[in-house]
């Protein structure tokens, strides 16, 4: 029994983990219908940004600011003068972000080299939290924490503010959004900068759980596109579920069959696309 | 009593919660030339494109020669007899007239799951792409890209192709639109030359040509049949007047 | 349909100089490459398949490459099967898997579709890394001896070079026949104009996912060749990198053409070749010249090239850059 609490509330964060690197991911494919295959080096470089600044003596919640902010920045360079040239050929701008994630990925292999490195938890939250016979970190409680506390305000942003009116408007009719009158341009930039800031501050959130190490990227970017295709283009619920879901799953998986633990994520993709290939809250053809 | 060509009934189709087209019921007869008529936003392309497949109904029925292709793809109708034209031309347009008026031939074709065969071989095929250029008069264009035609050479291609494929049930939607009075001419003396077992059923806007085609007409507004009738009916009808007068 | 892109004097010297090469170039070490150009050849012929003449854009192609090498080695250096039987299982089971991984991918299309050839490479990728048991994991998965047809021996390089030659000239002439089949014609409408093959009785769904089906098969040809010539396959021949850089081959040489993805298929194993002796960053490598080639030449090296070289000549000629397909096209709705 406990086994199956630990692995879930393991799922539980992961899966929070997921969330805040697909919610950045979803927004800016859901109404820029840019598929950023940089995002998950975003998540790795922000951890990476995240290790130095903790290695030259800040703490770690400033660290997590810094990363984020840092990619946000290179986020907002690249959105405005690279991806901005490419308005109109989404497959294009697919391929560039393609070259700048192998270009990303490769300088911190230069920079910070090939071995893992553990992200120093902070001191306020190490340790466990015990209850009856059970522990269970406290450091991934906050985490499952942070990510229901992130869905809380993106979903206030979208559904209760202004920008997110026009967020949402951009997602279903961008044409028509266009039309009334909202300045699209500084809306793609405004949402690429939250989407890479997410990438960016969710990496050095991660760090201490998966660690820092080259290929991070390559793990964390298809899960995902998995989420993405699981929860359905433009839905903050989608993306919020199918990261829960496929954090069960991976590890539920990975504590029962590790060898098979990437196979079993094969299943929610071919039951989504076989029988509901716009995903469980997408309203959109992907 | 023999089986329309084309039946449909109480079909609607919404969009969000917009009806684009409501509880439309239609009967089609062989042989029939039936003229579409509404203002912009009537439905008609809507409806047109319900029943070549393009979308699938929100409700109702449409059969096509008695078999009911409600569940049907496009590509399934066109081999039930249909063919369609559409109101922005969209031909291969990197390719010749011949080229094109072939693939429209292979549609219907076996052959086109033939993976080894070469296509340009196929010397009975080209004969008669050629023979359909000739008559729709492009046989001179025959070899030239599409890129390089005019609209109204374009517009009259596509009704080749589609004629090509020797349909029973025709639909075209918009045939006249943006061709010059010459060029309107052509398309007209095409339509005129389709022969008279091939249904055909009509969206125009060019009252002169519609008319004088027209054996029956529907009028629609707001996704519903408002008026259908003969031309006279339809011209007499005061509900008419209202559709396209406002009052 | 256009005639071909090069004419006869200059196709018959470059089969000549391809034949020649073990007697024209003295050292193993450069057979061996043309060689690996000959295997990167196929896979990106077998890519262009689904880029070029369907415009779908793929990026898990790696997958039967690596699918079928993994299979050709487990069954025959771990699990007694024999030479040709461990071959012929190996590409049946990935040309299956294409089935499968088409069948998913075409559930969406266009941007939906990369996404999903992208996740299910990489979720390959990843069940390769970890079930070591069966793929070694990390380590990869070797112990394949090369085959000896007809009692060649596979083991000399020259040998080896004509042998991938021969399934490369085989490939080249299958895809050509498809592509002036009518078939492959159809595809190429669908790629043009979805909507109106349909209305004109074409199964667009079906047309596409036969040609995908036809690509992962010369996939599997190109990773059993892989299988022989490395003797070795580890997962980093799944990964989205290894996609990416078959990718990079087929925008390279030029997606309009089947001479364009070999070309490109030759640039990019040389330079990975070249460069790999200098800088250890080939990834960085690999990601700007992605960037500037979609910025700059999104019609491909060869294409722009070539276009140059005509405007060099006397004669006006009409194409430019705006006629000549380009990867980065976006597909018609």
């Amino acid at each position: 029994m406990n086994f199956w609490i630990i692995q879930g509330l393991n799922g539980l964060a992961f899966g929070s983990l997921l969330f805040i690197l697909a919610s950045g991911f979803s927004l800016i494919f859901g109404l820029m219908r840019i598929v950023n295959l940089s995002h998950g080096a975003y998540f790795m470089l922000g951890a990476y940004v995240g290790l130095s600044a903790i290695g030259a003596g800040v703490n770690f919640w400033i660290a997590i600011l810094i990363g984020g902010g840092a990619i946000s920045i290179l986020g907002i360079l690249i959105e405005r003068f690279i991806l901005r040239r490419l308005n109109g050929q989404p497959l294009a701008q697919v391929l560039v972000t393609l070259g700048i994630a192998f270009i990303i990925a490769d300088t911190c292999v230069w920079i910070w080299t090939g071995d893992p490195r553990p992200l120093p938890m902070p001191r306020e939250l190490a340790g466990a939290f015990r209850v009856s016979n059970l522990a269970f970190p406290i450091y991934r409680l906050f985490v499952i924490g942070v990510a229901f506390a992130l869905a809380a305000a993106l979903w206030f942003l979208l559904e209760r503010s202004r920008l997110g009116a026009m967020i949402r408007a951009g997602v279903d009719d961008l044409a028509m959004a266009r039309a009334m009158g909202i300045r699209t341009s500084l809306l793609f930039s405004a949402v690429f900068c939250l989407g890479s800031a997410l990438a960016g501050a969710g990496g050095v959130l991660a760090g201490p759980i998966l660690s820092v190490y080259p290929g991070l990227d390559s793990d964390m970017l298809p899960l995902a596109l998995v989420v993405v295709i699981l929860g359905g283009v433009g839905s903050l619920l989608g993306a919020f579920v199918g990261s829960l879901i496929i954090g069960f799953i991976y590890s539920y998986g990975q504590a029962l069959f590790p060898d098979l633990a990437y196979v079993i994520l094969f299943l929610p993709m071919v039951l989504v696309l076989t029988l509901r290939p716009t995903g469980l809250f997408g309203r959109q053809a992907i | 009593m023999t089986t329309p060509v084309l039946e449909v009934t109480g079909l609607s189709r919404f969009f969000g919660g917009l009806p684009a087209v409501r509880d439309v019921s239609m009967r089609i007869p062989a042989g029939e030339r039936r003229l579409l008529l509404g203002p912009n936003g009537a439905g008609k392309t809507t409806f047109f494109n319900l029943v070549a497949g393009d979308f699938q109904p929100s409700q109702g029925e449409i059969r096509i020669f008695g078999h009911n292709v409600t569940r049907k793809s496009a590509n399934q109708r066109t081999h039930l007899g249909m063919a369609r034209t559409h109101q922005i031309i969209t031909l291969l347009s990197k390719n010749t007239l011949l080229h094109n008026v072939v693939i429209s031939l292979v549609g219907l074709r076996q052959i086109r799951f033939n993976p080894w065969s070469d296509l340009r071989r196929q010397t009975q095929l080209w004969d008669q792409a050629r023979a359909t250029l000739a008559l729709v008069g492009l046989e001179d264009l025959a070899d030239r890209s599409v890129a390089e035609t005019s609209y109204g050479e374009r517009r009259r291609l596509e009704i080749a192709m589609a004629l090509a494929q020797k349909p029973k049930l025709l639909l075209l939607d918009e045939p006249l639109a943006g061709l010059s009075a010459d060029e309107r001419q052509d398309v007209q003396r095409l339509l005129q030359s389709v022969p008279r077992d091939v249904t055909v059923v009509m969206i125009e806007h060019d009252m002169d040509v519609a008319l004088a085609f027209a054996d029956v007409i529907t009028v629609m507004q707001h996704g519903q049949v408002v008026v259908e009738g003969s031309r006279a009916d339809v011209v007499a009808d005061p509900r008419t007047r209202e559709v396209y007068l406002g009052h | 349909m256009r005639a071909p892109s090069f004419n006869l004097l200059s196709s018959l010297t470059a089969i000549a100089a391809l034949l020649a090469l073990p007697w024209l170039v003295t050292s193993d070490y450069y057979v061996n490459i043309a060689s690996q150009v000959v295997i990167a050849a196929i896979l990106a012929l077998s890519l262009n398949l689904l880029i070029g003449f369907g415009g779908m854009i793929s990026l898990g192609h790696a997958a039967y490459l690596g699918v079928a090498a993994y299979l050709s080695i487990y069954l025959t250096a771990h699990a007694g099967f024999g030479h040709l039987a461990g071959a012929l299982i190996a590409i049946g089971a990935t040309t299956g898997l294409a089935m499968l991984f088409g069948y998913l991918a075409l559930r969406a299309s266009g941007l939906g579709f990369l996404m999903i050839t992208l996740a299910l490479g990489q979720i390959l990728w990843g069940v390769a890394y970890r079930w070591a048991s069966l793929t070694g994991g990390d380590n990869g998965l070797g112990g394949l001896k090369r085959p000896h047809p007809f009692g060649f021996n596979l083991m000399d390089p020259a040998v080896f070079y004509y042998f991938a030659l021969a399934f490369l000239g085989i490939a080249l002439w299958c895809i050509a026949r498809f592509v002036q089949s009518a078939l492959g014609q159809s595809l190429q409408g669908t790629r043009d104009q979805p909507r109106r093959m349909r209305a004109l009785g074409y199964n667009v769904w079906l047309i596409q996912w036969l040609s995908f089906v036809f690509a992962g098969f010369w996939g599997a040809v190109a990773g059993l060749l892989y299988a022989y010539y490395h003797q070795f396959v580890s997962p980093q021949t799944l990964h989205l990198t290894t996609s990416a850089e078959t990718l990079l081959m087929v925008i390279a040489g030029g997606s309009g053409t089947l001479l364009g993805p070999m070309v490109g298929a030759a640039l990019v194993v040389i330079l990975k070749n070249v460069v790999s002796a200098y800088i250890t960053r080939w990834l960085i490598l690999l990601g700007v010249i992605f960037v500037v080639i979609v910025l700059f030449m999104p019609e491909g090296l060869v294409p722009g090239i070539t276009r140059w070289v005509r405007s060099l000549s006397s004669r006006p000629r009409a194409d430019k850059a705006a006629d000549t397909p380009s990867v980065v096209k976006e597909p018609a709705q």
